[in-house]
């Protein structure tokens, strides 16, 4: 069997739960400074799909790389952001990502708290390093996260809709600060996988968006992106090649649902 | 009328108490009906409580001193064995038959082998409390560590913290609030044990106090050392909840 040797690959991934078809055939290669969307609706096997390339599930047919070996347990190469905020509640924000430094780089005391400020400064929580998650606001504990997984030296991140449960302002500047750090610096982008539902944001962020159709889920779009900077944010969704782009991930979507409910797609079929 | 209600509000646990009194200060003073032998009034009570304190000291310490060992061995154990058995499934169904059966047996029935099988009445009491102690403890710490989130798992595991480390860094500290559950129904189940041990059979303790001026029908001492057991007992229960909220500072929003 052949590999790339670097970045994620993906072959023949089958996996199921309790006999339920989960995700079918996925044949997929991220390349290495790859800033991936996948985009799909509940159910479709997003986070199943992360999952697999994070280690923290193993596929019942297929092989999942990383950098040409295969994935078999999670390691800090790949790191994780969840949803479901998951600093240590009972840990300061600080010790929460000095904890990470010195578990994955076998770094002690002084030097790994002053790497931890560092990160948490980038991110803009100079302000809150001593504080508990309970005292911090939904954004701000998931900067905490992002500042945790890109502490520990990461080559990929894998993000679990990371900003689902935020508010619109709060997204949007997380979703900027995201790209710099993420597609920013140009002779260490990091491999980024971003789990999300919404094609605005997969659009905004990605420069390749991948759609999941469901029941089992499987690709039905591999869309590369190539956009004019961004500078304003909505003058740039105005843009009309990205509204192109949107309406075809839309028509994507909507093909896949018609073919679920059975219908002919020819010649104006309707729901 | 409103300012009247609030303060009645405010202090109706007070007030409560003083009716309270003022029923047993009734039924003390000798109505046809009643036996002020038996029930003495609050001021012999109060007497007694000040006449025996040192006696009443010497007694909280004695059975603190079986309270105490027997409660932190019950706790030791009882949490060790329940982070391991919630977090590793073979020690958890290697222990499931034997918790199932031996945890709702009340603890009181051991009290005659106890004594028939370990040398001293000291050992027999600590034992009896240790059991009392332990299947709560144990069975509300497995419970916690295997309900802990999935996500505290899996961050542990993508910051490569192994097997063993998990066990104390994560699985311990998340499961605190239930092991705190059952440290405090195992701290009323010992003082329980505590007391039922030292009515029956031994010759120090608060239980052994109320027991012997009970046979000697010196009831405002009797009264006198219920009384003070529940001071005891409050104490220590407010110590208790002191740390709870110290440790589980933490629990606030989540």
């Amino acid at each position: 069997m052949t590999q790339i040797q670097s970045g994620f690959e993906a072959t023949n991934l089958v996996f199921s739960y309790d006999g339920k078809p989960i995700l079918k055939d996925i044949n997929l290669k991220i390349k290495p400074g790859e800033f991936v969307c996948l985009l799909g609706e509940s159910g479709s096997g997003k986070t199943t799909l992360l999952n697999l390339l994070a280690g923290l599930t193993k596929p019942n047919e297929g092989h999942v790389y990383w950098n040409g070996k295969e994935i078999e347990r999670p390691s800090a190469e790949r790191s994780v952001v969840f949803q479901d905020y998951t600093l240590f509640p009972w840990l300061t924000l600080h010790q929460n990502v000095s904890l990470a430094i010195k578990k994955t780089k076998k770094i002690k005391g002084s030097f790994a708290k002053h790497l931890a400020e560092e990160y948490l400064n980038l991110v803009g929580l100079s302000g809150s390093l001593h504080k508990y998650p309970f005292e911090l606001s939904g954004g701000m504990r998931q900067r905490g996260a992002i500042a945790r997984a890109l502490s520990v030296g990461a080559d990929a991140l894998l993000l679990d809709e990371p900003f689902g449960a935020l508010d619109p302002i709060n997204r949007a500047s997380l979703q900027d600060l995201i790209l710099e750090l993420c597609r920013g610096s140009k002779d260490r982008a990091i491999t980024t996988l971003f789990v999300t539902h919404d094609i605005r944001e997969a659009v905004y962020l990605g420069s390749r968006i991948i759609v999941l159709g469901s029941t089992p889920g499987r690709i039905i779009a591999d869309i590369p992106l190539d956009f004019p900077v961004k500078k304003s944010r909505s003058e740039w969704f105005r843009n009309e090649k990205v509204q192109q782009t949107i309406t075809a991930i839309e028509e994507a979507y909507h093909k896949d649902i018609l073919e679920k409910l059975g219908h002919v797609v020819q010649g104006g079929a309707s729901i | 009328m409103r300012f009247f209600i609030k303060y009645l509000s405010k202090f109706s646990g007070v007030l409560f108490l003083l009716f309270l009194l003022g029923i047993w200060t009734f039924i003390s003073s000798g109505p046809e009906w009643s036996s002020q032998y038996l029930f003495p009034s609050p001021k012999a009570i109060l007497t007694a409580l000040f006449n025996s304190r040192e006696e009443l000291l010497r007694s909280a310490w004695s059975s603190l001193l079986k309270l105490v060992p027997a409660y932190f061995a019950a706790a030791v154990v009882g949490i060790s064995l329940g982070i391991v058995s919630g977090s590793v499934p073979w020690v958890s169904n290697m222990l499931k038959p034997i918790s199932r059966f031996a945890a709702p047996i009340p603890p009181n029935v051991y009290i005659p082998y106890a004594i028939a099988i370990l040398p001293t009445f000291y050992l027999s009491s600590t034992f009896i409390i240790f059991i009392a102690a332990f299947w709560p403890i144990y069975l509300n710490t497995a419970a916690g560590a295997a309900d802990i989130p999935e996500k505290y798992r899996r961050n542990a595991a993508i910051i490569g913290i192994g097997k063993f480390e998990y066990l104390w860094r994560i699985a311990f500290v998340a499961s605190l609030p239930s092991i705190f559950s059952g440290l405090s129904v195992g701290m009323g189940l010992s003082f329980i044990m505590l007391t039922v041990a030292e009515l029956f059979g031994e010759n120090t303790g608060l239980g052994h106090f109320v027991q012997f001026y009970a046979d000697y029908s010196d009831y405002p001492n009797m009264v006198a050392g219920i009384l003070w057991t529940g001071i005891v007992v409050l104490a220590i229960m407010e110590l208790f909840e002191f740390v709870k909220r110290k440790v589980l500072f933490w629990t606030k929003a989540n």
